[in-house]
């Protein structure tokens, strides 16, 4: 986040995304039948974009997180982060650039909204998980900044679903990792919760200089809040690419 | 943050001031009281012509210092065992790593293959059936996908070891039978004086393990997959996990018999008072409250000595069980 002089990218090559790889050496699994979900051409990413991936149930979101998320592997291709193939890059590397947010969190009894966040900073701590001065300066940061610092002793099982979704952000942000990946974080959000968020991440990538992805089925939304829009053309097995300003109209009519 | 901190470190005080003045009342408890100088004289001026200090170095001391560690051991167990299977009814013998020790067992003393026939010979055997049944669990680990496989292979392999007791008790000689009931009711005075300092080595590198191991547990709190994207290697955590609670319930198992309800509870209400969800604070709080649970159950023993001879596993939930009702009706 401090690299000012370079500018991160993250890039997908020719990208074929899909399951059934067969294993390696270790375990002898018949080699299964590779389906391929969608290709991509080359594609780049730079901090500050909100990018919305949509397609049809299917398509292949999951995947693609997955995919990039380390979870599972391209059937061929690579995604580069700064030029480095990303699989390559070992586990604790991996979370401080990428974090996750997942669609729904049902809270755990006794965790605190400054604990759940000070978690984000695993990667960064020692042995004994010890928060230096450093690290409760960047929690304190993004407690403000997403507006929890009144919920911060309260026990993550007595929030609202709204204020743990801001929550989670929170811990993906506490990680300082300039790519964050949020699945369907609207889905369990009512109408005025989801614009607060999708309003909050957009800004969140602009101003902490961020590449953040989404995946949602609220499409009024994301061509209303993002800059980007990447949809799986299921038919073509396709991924477009469309930037704002948004022909909503063609978008719709090619994916679905 | 640091006001929440001096919390914990006062609750681990008080208990640690109960736990002293309870182990030095225990020591002074037995067929008949015992004055302090004697015990002080018993344990570190070791003078074998007088009764008290023989019976303090032989029956006492061994007693209360197998209590607390056998308290603290089965407790931390069961916490790794909690956040593992994030399952708050896991407890330290779900792997089936004492199913393993009562087999060995009972095929040493009411078998044909008398080979292990004394004291020392019930204890290799529960060891040997320990690590072999802790053996299996870790292959099983690493080629198991999913930790909930592991959990139900863990209580599959219990349940079919409980069979070939069930089998072999069927056929034994009565005497042999009283033999192997009595080591299933679990007892503290299994441990020679000088085997403390093994038994007591042995616990020391499983909490040495889990201590090292706190991280990782706090970070699994939220799932494997977000444990893995911030950096923890699941499978080898998973791994480590399991050995040190094989090395704690293994050793516990093999001096003490299967001690029942200790592992389970403990972490639950440790949990319920330390409001903590910090492994940190969870480790030091289930430490005391273990060896506490098992030195008032003890104490109990010791006390009702004259008029009824419990065995320890009774114990433990005859007095457990109603104080957890109690904590949890007052919680809620």
């Amino acid at each position: 986040m401090d690299n000012n002089e370079e500018i991160l990218m993250l890039t997908f090559q020719d990208l074929h995304i899909g399951f059934g790889v067969s294993k390696g050496a270790i375990t002898k699994i018949k080699r299964k039948e590779l389906r391929v979900l969608f290709t991509s051409e080359n594609l780049t990413f730079k901090p500050g974009e909100f990018v919305a991936v949509i397609g049809p149930n299917g398509s292949g979101k999951t995947t693609l997180f997955n995919t990039i998320l380390g979870h599972q592997e391209p059937l061929s291709g690579a995604i580069e982060i700064q030029g480095k193939i990303w699989k390559d890059l070992d586990k604790m590397e991996k979370a401080k650039h990428l974090s996750f947010v997942p669609s729904k969190f049902n809270g755990v009894d006794h965790l605190t909204v400054y604990d759940l966040v000070a978690m984000g900073r695993a990667p960064y701590t020692n042995m004994l998980n010890k928060l230096t001065e450093e690290d409760q300066l960047v929690i304190q940061k993004v407690l403000v900044q997403l507006g929890l610092t009144n919920f911060v002793n309260k026990n993550t099982i007595n929030l609202s679903d709204g204020e743990r979704q801001i929550a989670m952000i929170g811990k993906a942000l506490s990680q300082e990792a300039e790519i964050m990946i949020l699945d369907e974080p609207t889905a369990f959000l009512d109408y005025n919760n989801r614009r607060k968020v999708l309003q909050l991440l957009k800004e969140i990538a602009k101003v902490n200089n961020q590449i953040i992805f989404i995946s949602s089925h609220n499409l009024e939304l994301c061509f209303e809040y993002c800059s980007r829009v990447v949809a799986i053309d299921a038919n073509a097995k396709q991924l477009l690419d469309f930037s704002a300003p948004f022909d909503k109209e063609k978008i719709i009519n090619k994916v679905f | 943050m640091n006001v929440i901190n001096s919390n914990y470190w006062k609750k681990n005080l008080v208990l640690f001031a109960l736990l002293l003045g309870l182990v030095l009342y225990d020591l002074t408890l037995g067929s008949f009281l015992i004055g302090f100088p004697d015990i002080f004289n018993g344990v570190f001026n070791y003078d074998s012509s007088s009764t008290e200090e023989l019976t303090v170095r032989i029956f006492r001391f061994p007693r209360v210092v197998t209590a607390i560690l056998s308290g603290a051991a089965l407790s931390i167990a069961g916490l790794l065992m909690q956040t593992l299977f994030q399952n708050p009814l896991a407890g330290p013998y779900v792997l089936g790593i004492n199913s393993g020790s009562s087999l060995l067992v009972a095929i040493s003393t009411m078998s044909s293959f008398y080979i292990f026939g004394s004291d020392l010979g019930i204890v290799a055997a529960a060891m040997i059936g320990a690590f072999g049944a802790g053996l299996f669990i870790l292959f099983c680990s690493v080629y198991v996908k999913n930790k909930i496989s592991l959990l139900l292979i863990g209580i599959m392999f219990g349940s079919f070891a409980g069979a070939l007791v069930s089998v072999i008790q069927a056929y034994a000689d009565p005497n042999n039978l009283k033999t192997f009931m009595l080591w299933s009711f679990g007892s503290l005075q299994g441990v020679a004086f000088n085997q403390l300092g093994i038994l007591a080595l042995v616990v020391a590198i499983g909490v040495f393990l889990s201590v090292v191991l706190v991280k990782p547990l706090n970070l699994l709190l939220l799932g494997d997959k977000s444990a893995s994207l911030l950096g923890v290697n699941v499978k080898a955590i998973r791994f480590l996990i399991i050995v040190a609670t094989s090395i704690l319930t293994g050793v516990i198992t093999a001096f003490c018999g299967p001690i029942a309800f200790v592992g389970l509870v403990v972490p639950n209400m440790v949990k319920v008072i330390y409001k903590t969800t910090n492994h940190y604070h969870l480790l030091s709080g289930s430490l005391l409250g273990g060896a506490l649970l098992i030195v008032v159950c003890d104490i109990a023993m010791q006390l009702l000595l004259p008029y009824f001879n419990l065995p320890l596993n009774a114990l433990t939930a005859l007095i457990g069980a109603p104080v957890v009702m109690w904590i949890i009706m007052k919680k809620f």
